[in-house]
């Protein structure tokens, strides 16, 4: 306890000693440093997602900021204990590495200015992009949790060495981002999986982390559960540069005293959230009156009712295309993919043609089954 | 005659490029309204242009043309709100750009100068010939022959068999022996694996290749069977968030074993091997059991490999299947350096900069991409019309055949259609008959 504490002392003494050099430099030369906040808030796959930091990148390259701040906030569960489970498992982040990989080499790759990730929260797949920048911050009270996910990913295979396959991949994939972010594989190890332990070893400033127990400062021996940092601890152990308020205390760690904060990244991202969001509940109203309709289509009302269930339907179609986090959350809690919201909109379609050319036959509702139609092509 | 012609020609853009007086870059951008502006970095300019649907000029310095042909941004260092800062406008949004003099008055620009290849700003720095573009001409061997030293470069992405297959490789083969041997093949891996017979084609088709040709792994992603394609090449790159490994071999949710499981490390030994690498570790990337550690001399790098946990390093231990990292890939010259960009990749690959010596390799790629997503698409549409409209089924069915030759290991592999389309031939003469005899 000891030992943390000063250890503490000895990082804010020397991240004082920073932020007043760099900020004399920075007033001297270039005058008052612009910065650009980038909020990743929320779910891992919707609300952070590709399609509008594309937008972002755009914006940033116009703008040529000094400093990029990525404001992380994605936490699947508010309790102490990953899947809880009292939280809402749809809000869980989405389990797509690869996509995440591709936004975070896009971030790295087509911006040149410094950039800074500041955790304000992250509990899960989160907690990949936390560890893909080098300069990290963490609010007080911030987790670094959550990512058993990531070997999560391979359960369910029995067989041993198929097992063993499956999850050296993720845990492989999973350490990439810490790679990219200049953290040893030590770290992810431990952090993916539960039987590693995690250990970290000082030798001036320089700290070498073992999977074991046997360092002089023990942060994971329990073989049950991964290791997961708190912003104290990440502090202590050199993972986290400092622990912050708030921006302005961020920023005054980064070495500046005085800034320009450029917020339409923040209006961007904030729009972009809301936008989809209330067009993904527009969509559950829109099913929920598909549905309804097609249980009335029959008899004389029966083309006028299954004309506007596929109105519904197409309303749905368009919001999906419009924004990929709909497309992934209707996946998610719906089971259906644009393919097979097309496939349903045509068999209405045809179910109409049928009907107006006299052709019924009996075939009833089919195309409004939701799901059916599309199947991936097998029993031809 | 042809060939001293074309020499004669580049000689003159050189010297013309040599010519110019400023050490800065030159470029050319052509504007929508077909006006166009040629200058240098450092460039004194007025600018105007719209920003959301407002009109704005700005009158600065030109600090950087940056971004692909159609969408440069322009940065211009001058006066906004009163404040110096560096702008950077869309070359779209641009109306008019002209070069000013330093007592801020404007000279116009050329117009009407534009061609199709005008777009693209021409960055050249004076007396470098290598930003000069390429020719290609066919040598007195009877090759082909690239001005400019540089690779085929193809993706090769997605489930080893289905999006990423040997054709593509061996595609790409054949154009690089257009150019005779010692060219450099790059391939772009980014692959969760996937079949092992596609395995043993690129097996056979790699060890062949690697006798005249310099192959190249550039590993985003390579697991399974795309750690096997990979082991192969004379030379592994990673991206910093690559991952190479876990190339255990299963059927339904067992791995292989016994005999089995031999002649696979055996064979996965032996790819290393032609690798110029270490089969110690390459086995542990096939069976959890197999070990390796090393140890590492600290003066002279060198690495030596054990089949157990004795060395300083743990690369694996008996309970885990392998996958290797940066890190870790580096540090046991399991990989042969790091590169996050086309650029940072010429450099190790000692190429003076990154040049394609064609296209050919993205396109074989997007090519078979294109195929496979329509065929993703098509398919499941085809079901549903089969079944909605039965009447229709001679031309679906017919359809249904053509995708085999199309797209074979979408249906087969991806989809569970039967390996042999001959059950579909017979369903379609039988449909033909029961229709001739109806019409009878």
């Amino acid at each position: 306890m000891i030992l943390q504490k000063s250890m503490s002392m000895i990082s804010l003494a020397i991240a004082g000693l920073t932020a007043s050099f760099t900020g004399l430099v920075n007033a001297e030369d270039t005058g008052v440093p612009v910065v650009y906040v980038v909020p990743m808030s929320g779910q891992m796959g919707t609300d952070i997602h590709p399609s509008i930091y594309d937008d972002v990148i755009e914006d940033i390259l116009k703008v040529q900021p000094d400093v990029i701040v990525y404001q992380l906030k994605s936490a699947d569960i508010d309790t102490n204990f990953y899947l809880a489970g009292n939280d809402d498992r749809r809000e869980f982040g989405m389990a797509k590495i690869g996509e995440y990989r591709e936004l975070v080499r896009a971030l790295h790759q087509k911006l040149d200015a410094r950039q800074v990730m500041w955790v304000e929260d992250s509990v899960g797949l989160g907690s990949l992009l936390a560890l893909s920048w080098p300069e990290m911050y963490m609010s007080e009270g911030a987790r670094l949790w959550g990512l058993a996910r990531v070997s999560q990913m391979a359960a369910g295979w029995s067989d041993p060495d198929v097992a063993s396959k499956m999850l050296n991949a993720w845990v492989g994939m999973g350490n990439g981002f810490l790679q990219i972010g200049g953290y040893p594989l030590e770290i992810g190890w431990a952090m993916m999986r539960p039987e590693y332990a995690l250990s970290a070893s000082f030798k001036g400033r320089k700290v070498t982390w073992t999977n074991d127990t046997g360092g002089q400062w023990v942060v994971d021996s329990n073989k049950e559960g991964v290791a997961n940092f708190n912003a104290s601890l990440a502090e202590d152990m050199g993972l986290s540069q400092g622990t912050v308020a708030n921006l302005d205390d961020l920023m005054f760690l980064l070495g500046y005293r005085e800034y320009d904060e450029v917020e339409s990244g923040k209006d961007m991202v904030t729009k972009y959230v809301e936008d989809w969001r209330r067009t993904f509940e527009r969509c559950k109203s829109w099913y929920a009156d598909a549905q309804q309709k097609l249980g009335w289509a029959s008899g004389d009302e029966a083309i006028r009712y299954l004309g506007a269930a596929k109105t519904d339907l197409e309303r749905i179609l368009r919001a999906c295309k419009q924004y990929p986090a709909v497309a992934a959350r209707w996946q998610q809690d719906y089971g259906t993919s644009i393919l097979q919201l097309e496939l349903q909109i045509e068999g209405i379609k045809d179910q109409i043609g049928d009907m107006r050319r006299g052709r019924n036959g009996g075939r009833g509702n089919r195309g409004g089954t939701p799901g059916r139609g599309g199947g991936g092509g097998r029993g031809l | 005659m042809q060939i001293r012609i074309v020499t004669i020609l580049t000689l003159f853009f050189g010297l013309l490029a040599g010519g110019g007086a400023a050490s800065a870059e030159q470029y050319e951008l052509t504007f929508s309204n077909g006006s166009s502006w040629r200058g240098d970095d450092g460039a004194r300019v007025d600018v105007v242009f719209n920003e959301q649907g407002i009109e704005q000029s700005i009158q600065g310095v030109v600090k950087k043309i940056d971004g692909r042909p159609g969408f440069q941004i322009v940065f211009v260092r001058g006066l906004i709100a009163g404040r110096e800062a560096t702008k950077g406008i869309f070359a779209p949004d641009i109306v008019t750009m002209t070069n000013a003099d330093a007592a801020g008055n404007s000279t116009t620009s050329g117009t009407n100068t534009a061609t199709s290849d005008s777009k693209k700003p021409i960055r050249k720095k004076a007396g470098e010939d290598s930003s000069e573009p390429a020719t290609t001409t066919m040598g007195e061997n009877g090759f082909l022959k690239s001005s400019k030293p540089g690779v085929f470069f193809m993706p090769w992405e997605g489930p080893v068999g289905i999006e990423a297959r040997h054709d593509e490789i061996k595609a790409i083969i054949e154009e690089a022996d257009k150019y005779g041997p010692g060219q450099i093949i790059v391939l772009q891996i980014n692959s969760p694996g996937g079949l092992v017979i596609e395995g043993d084609k690129i097996h056979e088709t790699l060890k062949d290749v690697k006798q005249r040709h310099r192959v190249v792994a550039w590993i985003k992603e390579a697991i399974s069977a795309a750690a096997f394609t990979s082991l192969h090449c004379d030379e592994i790159y990673f991206m910093k968030v690559g991952a190479m490994g876990s190339a255990v071999m299963f059927a339904g949710q067992t791995a292989i074993s016994g005999g089995e499981l031999n002649a696979w490390l055996e064979k996965f030994s032996e790819v290393a091997d032609i690798g110029g690498r270490d089969p110690i570790i390459a086995r542990c990337m096939v069976t959890r059991t197999a070990m390796a550690s090393y140890d590492k001399d600290e003066d002279t790098g060198k690495v030596t490999i054990y089949p157990d946990m004795r060395g300083e390093f743990n690369l694996s231990d008996e309970n885990n299947v392998l996958t290797l990292n940066v890190d870790n890939a580096i540090d046991c010259g399991y990989a042969d350096g790091v590169a996050d960009t086309t650029d940072e990749l010429a450099v190790l690959l000692d190429l003076p900069e990154w040049h394609e010596v064609n296209d050919s390799g993205r396109k074989i790629h997007e090519r078979w991409q294109r195929n496979v997503k329509q065929c993703r698409e098509r398919i499941p549409r085809l079901n549903a019309e089969l079944q909605r409209n039965p009447e229709k089924a001679i031309t679906l069915l017919k359809e249904l055949l053509g995708w085999y030759s199309r797209c074979y290991p979408v249906l087969v592999y991806e989809m569970g259609l039967p390996p042999d389309p001959d059950p579909i031939r017979r369903q379609i003469e039988e449909l033909r008959r029961q229709r001739a005899r109806q019409r009878n």
